[in-house]
């Protein structure tokens, strides 16, 4: 009888295969993208390669992954935790039948929180976990949290722009940065020209990243789409993007 | 500020940079908050945060100067222009807000070549 629950059973293609095991995992966890980003982390850094080779499924080989997952990926410990034992239970002892003689217990994965300025606190070069989003732990072509970006409707409104909206995908990956591609659309009525502006903050609340270069006409009226980008290290953390509508100094 | 969290292990050290604080009170700048980092060898994205608490009284510009170790100029540029088709690199009062983004992209210049990176507004560029 086929194990249901398991989606390396009803899907073996989707072991090899990274496309078909995120079409999968949003199956079985469809409101949880959260489970979904940690598994594919995981096998972004080769746990199935290293679950074959292994003899046994224990604590040496989970905490390789875990400290990984932390490092490299800003995902909490926890998170972490879930994924590397997700994958031992499922595919090391589901499919392998491997012995899992893992010792500590599964946690539930922690939701993020929402996005704010780092907590001045900690000793240097901390490896955030919450309240930021780790650039590498973003996947090609998804979107950044809504609650991410942070905007002055008022402001926006006194310069005759309303119903702003916008996502924010990770396009191209470089080597050592990567973009991330803002769309949106706009109505309203402008009486001068303006610029639209986005900023970029790290955990540590510093500017790593700006683009104004998108230019509303001074006689504008109605509907409008645009399109900017950012451009940020890969092994950065976000904390917020911010979003401001500024005279262009141009015509100032 | 000191750093706290994680971040690129591109970025350029804070003590390669130097600024100008007398200018910079002249123009009404309380403070440039830089952070910059390699995109390869010898490119470099450099972005900059002015913040001001009483908006500056003139237009300005910031200008971005490389030294080697001689002393000797090996590069220099005007920040990044701000908007589209007609577009320029000054800092007008009326566009200016506390924390005000300037970014410097650089190419072609070995990084062991850098001795030192001058940050400094000026009147035009």
């Amino acid at each position: 009888m086929i194990d249901n629950s398991n989606p390396f059973i009803v899907c073996p293609d989707c072991i090899r295969n990274r496309a078909k095991l995120k079409g999968i995992l949003c199956d079985y966890f469809p409101d949880e993208r959260l489970k979904v980003n940690v598994v594919l982390a995981a096998f972004d850094e080769g746990i199935v390669d290293a679950i074959e080779e292994t003899e046994r499924l224990d604590n040496m080989l989970a905490v390789r992954f875990i400290k990984t997952l932390i490092s490299d990926y800003g995902i909490t410990e926890e998170n972490a935790r879930f994924a590397t034992e997700y994958w031992f239970a499922k595919f090391g002892e589901g499919v392998l039948e491997k012995s899992n003689q893992l010792t500590f217990e599964t946690p539930k994965p922690v939701l993020p929180k929402k996005h704010t300025q780092a907590k001045p606190n900690v000793s240097p070069a901390v490896v955030p976990t919450t309240g930021v989003v780790a650039v590498k732990s973003v996947q090609e072509k998804e979107k950044l949290p809504k609650d991410i970006l942070q905007r002055n409707i008022v402001v926006e409104q006194q310069y005759g722009i309303t119903d702003f909206r916008c996502a924010i995908v990770k396009d191209y990956v470089s080597d050592r940065y990567c973009n991330f591609k803002i769309t949106g659309e706009y109505s309203g009525k402008t009486t001068q020209y303006l610029l639209i502006v986005f900023l970029a903050y790290n955990a540590n609340s510093e500017l790593i990243e700006a683009d104004f270069g998108y230019k509303i006409a001074d006689d504008f009226k109605g509907h409008k789409t645009f399109s900017m980008s950012l451009q940020v290290p890969n092994d950065e953390y976000l904390s917020k993007i911010v979003m401001r509508i500024v005279p262009d100094p141009v015509f100032a | 500020m000191g750093q706290e969290y994680r971040t690129t292990k591109y970025r350029l050290p804070d003590s390669i940079y130097s600024r100008e604080p007398d200018m910079e009170k002249q123009y009404g700048i309380d403070e440039l908050k830089l952070y910059g980092y390699a995109e390869s060898e010898d490119s470099y994205h450099i972005v900059g945060e002015i913040i001001a608490k009483k908006t500056p009284s003139t237009s300005f510009c910031i200008i971005c100067t490389i030294y080697d170790e001689d002393d000797d100029i090996i590069e220099t540029t005007e920040s990044r222009s701000y908007g589209s088709g007609l577009v320029t690199s000054m800092i007008e009062p009326s566009s200016f807000f506390n924390g005000f983004p300037f970014i410097f992209d650089i190419w072609g210049v070995p990084r062991k070549k850098i001795k030192e990176i001058r940050i400094a507004p000026a009147s035009s560029y």
